[in-house]
């Protein structure tokens, strides 16, 4: 991996929650990048630890959790590195950060925009924060965001508060204030999951315009494989905490390795074709009961070995820019983290 | 050709909307406007629809959960004979309740928390008073075991299991009476996609042995389109176009059909194209456009969309295939055509 080229690196992070029925392992030693100007999937199921990923990386983890280790190695414009798990979160380096240079797009625009200030006094909030603009500059910058993301005559709507907007307005107003700030990186968490499919269609479309108009670097969270591929440039696919498998997107369609993967694949009903699906037998463990050390999917892989019950794999090398976590692929490289 | 086992007639749904202090109306929600289909002895009628387009409350009211405001429901019983839903009372809807049974979308809220599965499950046995506390003991073991459940599940509440397991324990429920029609209303849509697949499964091989039919309705048209024999598209409170889940996928009539068609993200990077998403949202359904009420947003529409409304009709040529659009004869829908050409 050219890591040169990484505007973001996440290296081991570990983000548990100490609960008290025990200690929930939500993020568990996963290290992925992200490149300037590209797309980063991760998709997982319900509990894989895909949001506090996200969370993790705005350093928004409130206790019972924590990052416990790991870096979140931010590489800004100028050259400068600085390691976001090490700052404090509500401390004045983190703040001007977030929001700022790393902007998260969150999956119910209701709960995440507050009902009692107007969508304009929201965004402006941020840029007169972050960019020292006056009121009424960012109330400019604000109708200029919105009409860009598509609110029709922004120079009216600015007023309106979030429930005089329809859903997918709404989420086009937050992607607004997300983009408010021209943010290097987006983190996108499951941002179309509360939308119709004609309404998820534009805001597709409207984040790829603005990521080739801005040179973002997205990291896109969801379950839908069918948003993966019609976003992400990689992928990771994380399951119980861990990342199993990362690769081209093409490959995690077309040559996927970890066989949770590939059982993810064969149970999604695709339009146009009837066959039988092939359902992962079980379902996903909670997490409070896991044991260390061992392959999480074991019990539910079709594949599974004395082995995987015995030790945790480690990352194996499969293929070009293509990683797996499984002992099928024992005797291949083993990646360095 | 089977038989007709429901058939629905001009039914509508409108809710007032209240205002003042008298609480007299000053309008009114047209959840359900005017809808007309029937369901066939044994198969699956998909029915498909973004968010509002009164597909639940359709749903509801042919269950009677609520009262329609207008239309009639028929229903054919296992003697044959046709029984208007709609005009029974309260006694005889309990019986012809009996054939028909519903899932739930959430098997998070439609479980009472307190009661045991053996509770959830047994509930209709008890209410319509069939066999002894033995004998429900017996089917409700038979009925988990039926949806791949365990026997001893019975005495466990709903919290002890997971998700894709109490949808697993409504759908029992929904059995207990040997229904012939099912209403699945969203009944995968809370799940994970892994999950997911394992009762889409259940829910075919239980149809296969029991004879099942299927009224089976959601927003995810890839679910949809894969267990339907038939599906119908919803748009705004009407029905936009019914046909046989292939001739829907191959040739979609309306265009809100191939709208909906084009907008659903394929899991397939190589078949990524650049598609002009539908503009807009769906209207309001307390003030909806004149004319045809897609015509606010479809790419094809003239200016006859915009003063009469279209009626659904059977298509000339190709029975079973019902479309409600002024120009369902003469316009080719070249969106989809090309997309699928490419697959």
């Amino acid at each position: 991996m050219k890591e040169v080229d990484d505007i973001l690196q996440v290296r081991n992070l570990r983000t548990y929650f100490r609960t008290d029925n025990g200690l929930v392992r939500a993020v568990d030693r996963i290290s992925l990048g992200v490149r300037r100007g590209e797309t980063v999937g991760i998709v997982g199921e319900s509990g894989c630890g895909k949001s506090v990923t996200a969370l993790s990386i705005m350093n928004l983890v409130r206790p019972p959790g924590r990052i416990v280790a790991g870096q979140i190695l931010y590489r800004s414009g100028d050259g400068s590195t600085t390691d976001i798990a090490k700052l404090h979160p509500n401390g004045r380096q983190m703040r001007s950060l977030r929001g700022n240079n790393i902007a998260m797009i969150f999956q119910e625009p209701m709960t995440a925009l507050t009902p009692v200030y107007s969508i304009g006094d929201q965004i402006a909030e941020g840029v007169m924060l972050h960019k020292k603009l006056t009121r009424r500059q960012a109330r400019e910058r604000a109708i200029e965001i919105l009409g860009k993301v598509g609110i029709p005559s922004p120079e009216k709507r600015i007023d309106d508060y979030p429930h005089q907007f329809s859903g997918g307005m709404r989420q086009r107003a937050m992607i607004a204030m997300a983009l408010s700030c021209e943010p290097e990186v987006v983190i996108a968490d499951e941002p179309t999951t509360a939308l119709d499919v004609t309404i998820e269609a534009q805001i597709l479309r409207l984040m790829k315009e603005m990521q080739s108009q801005l040179d973002l670097s997205i990291i896109m969270i969801t379950h839908d494989l069918g948003v993966i591929a019609e976003m992400a440039d990689r992928v990771n696919v994380m399951y119980t905490g861990k990342i199993v498998e990362h690769a081209q997107t093409d490959d995690i369609f077309y040559n996927p390795k970890h066989p949770y993967t590939l059982g993810l694949l064969q149970s999604i009903p695709t339009i146009g074709d009837k066959r039988r699906l092939t359902p992962i037998r079980g379902a996903v463990p909670n997490l409070l009961t896991l044991p260390e050390d061992v392959c999480y999917f074991a019990p539910r892989c079709p594949y599974a070995m004395e082995i995987c019950a015995q030790a945790e794999p480690p990352m194996y090398q499969v293929g070009t820019a293509h990683q797996c976590k499984c002992w099928l692929y024992e005797g291949n490289e083993v990646v360095a983290v | 050709m089977t038989s007709k086992l429901l058939e629905i007639c001009g039914l509508k749904k409108y809710f007032p909307i209240r205002r003042g202090l008298l609480r007299r109306p000053a309008g009114y929600i047209r959840a359900v406007d005017d809808v007309s289909f029937f369901v066939r002895q044994g198969e699956t009628l998909g029915v498909v629809g973004e968010s509002g387009c009164g597909k639940t409350t359709m749903a509801r009211c042919v269950l009677r959960l609520i009262e329609p405001t207008e239309g009639s429901i028929s229903y054919w019983n296992r003697a044959g004979e046709q029984i208007i839903l709609n005009r029974l009372n309260r006694q005889e809807l309990k019986e012809t309740r009996r054939d028909i049974q519903i899932v739930f979308q959430d098997p998070f809220s439609s479980l009472d928390p307190r009661m045991s599965v053996f509770d959830i499950i047994s509930e209709p046995l008890r209410l319509h008073r069939i066999g002894d506390h033995r004998a429900q003991a017996e089917r409700v073991a038979e009925l988990l075991e039926l949806v791949g459940l365990k026997a001893y599940h019975m005495d466990l509440y709903p919290h002890e299991f997971s998700g894709g397991q109490r949808q697993r324990i409504g759908i029992a429920r929904a059995l207990a009476l040997n229904p012939r029609l099912v209403v699945c209303d969203e009944p995968v849509s809370a799940l994970d996609v892994s999950v997911q697949a394992q009762v889409i499964n259940l829910l075919r091989d239980l149809q296969e042995q029991m004879g099942l039919t299927y009224m089976f309705i959601a927003h995810d048209l890839s679910v949809v389109e894969h267990i339907s024999d038939r599906v119908m598209v919803m748009y705004l409170g009407k029905v936009v176009e019914i046909a046989s889940s292939e001739a829907l996928y191959l040739t979609p009539k309306h265009p809100y059909t191939e709208a909906l068609l084009m907008a659903v993200p394929i899991p397939d990077p190589r078949r990524k194209i650049k598609r002009l998403p539908l503009e807009g949202a769906v209207p309001d359904p307390s003030n909806p456009p004149g004319g045809c009420s897609f015509h606010t947003r479809c790419p094809y529409s003239t200016k006859v969309c915009r003063t009469s409304e279209p009626v659904l009709m059977e298509l000339e040529g190709e029975p079973d295939r019902f479309v409600a659009c002024h120009h369902a004869s003469e316009i080719t829908l070249t969106g989809w055509a090309e997309r699928l050409s490419r697959g």
